[in-house]
């Protein structure tokens, strides 16, 4: 191992900081985000150190990313429709 | 002719300096290792008494730097640093020449508060976000934040360990420091930010809408940001003021930390557990070693030899003392390279009666050469890490070329200051 990759590998909990640091300038200045965790499925119970990796897979990451998004859309909407009728029917009674 | 006892501990210091400046082991580990053989060696053979091995460490500096280290932490946990680079961000509009020379002031001035790892991960964090947003090089952000945080704090007893050191060391209270180096500092601001411009201009990017934000977003209690800008304020004045009643800034330190706990609120446990225990260790350690090599009239021999070389010359004494301990800082900690040269200008004292060119030298060295190569300090090689995160990587050569021209073109201004200033 050079030098390098000794100094970065020991630098490695302040990266953590640094990590957490990017997040709340992320969530102030860029597009915001919610962890979403996702349990390993029943009956896939022999598979448990492949369903870790995919954390790190970027197909599997683009394939969740893309699959949420259009369940983050449509629960988005049911809410706009819910605050939508709620405003409608507040406006009967009165 | 040196004796045994001399050679054995000028050995141990230089094994410490080499297992630290290689990573073999982490600093504190590498000056408890020398720390210990010290002190083997010394009780053994009768050169050190147990009574002398404490009275080697200066408690004055560790309190001091403790005190800082609570009271920085408790503020930085407020948010009110983070705003400032928010507010900085905001003030640019999306021009990459405004947001660079921003981000470059606000590093600075954050780092004279902030420990140089805190600040460049919480600049190269905003830094990062916003170049992703507006599709920058965060190159040249993150090697100028670096940069710039090694330089914030120069002029002040509290801009950094090194500083805490020789501050202790000399005697030269807050008040001193400004005096004698914050006209310097501000040019050097302004020269290095102008330096990495014109290095890295072509790389900036062009002008884009902004992201539109409110600074304030993420603050969730306005008051907390407000308590820890008064604990700011009390802290320069009492800084300000402190020689006035007698007693050393590591007193005021530690009155601000208590104050800082007391009206900020915080957990006092989790800011204990960020304490940077690695620097403490290594310094008292450190002293230590140099305690060793004081005792045994290495550090005497040293002092002289510096006297013969610049024959009494001020200008070539502090010429030597600038430029060698830059020199030094960019391949060893400055921690170290403050902690032997301090008893050796400590040593000039008895023949001169106005030492402060040599110790502005010794400040203005060790702090320059803190970021010239990315094994110079700390904050260097967490700048590499972070564009790591970013899914870039910066080679050491690179980061070298920003930081040697930098330094060099600090270290030309500063003979020159140091000249003017004490009028050699």
């Amino acid at each position: 191992m050079g030098l390098r990759e000794r100094i970065l590998k020991r630098e490695k909990r302040s990266m953590e900081r640094y990590k957490e640091e990017r997040e709340t300038f992320e969530k102030v200045m860029g597009t915001p985000k919610i962890n979403v965790s996702v349990e390993l499925p029943k009956g896939y119970e022999d598979r448990r150190e492949d369903f870790l990796d995919l954390e790190k897979e970027k197909s599997f990451l683009k394939d969740a990313n893309r699959a949420l998004g259009r369940v983050v859309k449509k629960h988005l909407k049911m809410k706009e429709k819910a605050e939508k009728e709620k405003t409608a029917e507040s406006k009967d009674k009165q | 002719m040196l004796d045994i006892t001399s050679i054995v501990f000028i050995g141990i210091y230089l094994l410490t300096l080499l297992l630290a400046s290689t990573e073999t082991t982490s600093l504190s580990v590498a000056a408890l290792i020398g720390a210990f053989l010290t002190v083997l060696f010394g009780l053994i053979y009768g050169a050190l008494t147990p009574e002398e091995v404490i009275g080697f460490i200066d408690f004055r500096v560790i309190l001091l730097l403790v005190g800082v280290m609570v009271t920085f932490e408790v503020i930085e946990r407020s948010g009110l640093f983070r705003v400032l680079a928010l507010y900085a961000i905001r003030y640019s509009k999306g021009d990459p020449k405004v947001l660079f020379f921003s981000l470059c002031f606000v590093s600075a001035a954050v780092s004279l508060f902030l420990s140089d790892v805190t600040a460049i991960l919480l600049i190269a964090a905003a830094a990062g976000t916003i170049a992703k947003i507006m599709d920058y090089d965060p190159v040249p952000y993150f090697v100028s934040a670096a940069i710039m945080i090694n330089l914030g704090g120069t002029s002040t007893l509290i801009g950094s360990t090194s500083n805490m050191i020789i501050g202790m060391a000399s005697g030269l209270s807050f008040l001193d420091f400004l005096n004698f180096l914050a006209v310097c500092e501000i040019i050097l601001w302004i020269l290095t930010s102008i330096t990495l411009y014109l290095l890295y201009k072509p790389r900036l990017g062009e002008k884009k809408p902004p992201p539109v934000y409110d600074p304030w977003g993420e603050i969730e209690d306005r008051k907390t940001v407000y308590k820890a800008g008064f604990i700011i304020a009390l802290f320069l004045t009492l800084f300000l003021l402190y020689e006035r009643w007698n007693v050393g800034p590591e007193i005021i330190a530690l009155a601000c930390a208590v104050i800082a706990l007391v009206v900020v609120g915080v957990d006092a446990g989790s800011v204990f557990r960020q304490i940077d225990w690695e620097t403490i260790f290594f310094i008292g350690s450190f002293f230590i070693i140099i305690g060793g090599l004081e005792k045994s009239g290495v550090l005497k021999t040293v002092s002289e030899a510096v006297l013969n070389v610049s024959h009494g010359n001020q200008f070539i004494a502090a010429l030597l003392t600038l430029w060698s301990s830059a020199f030094l800082s960019a391949f060893v900690s400055n921690i170290a390279v403050a902690l032997t040269y301090t008893p050796i200008i400590g040593m000039m004292h008895g023949m001169n009666s106005n030492m402060n060119y040599l110790w502005s030298a010794l400040v203005l060295g060790t702090n320059l050469g803190g970021a010239a190569t990315p094994v110079s300090g700390a904050v260097c090689i967490l700048a590499i890490g972070a564009l790591k995160e970013e899914n870039v990587n910066l080679s050491f050569a690179e980061f070298s070329k920003a930081g040697v021209l930098t330094t060099i073109v600090q270290l030309a201004f500063a003979t020159i200051y140091l000249i003017l200033r004490f009028g050699m």
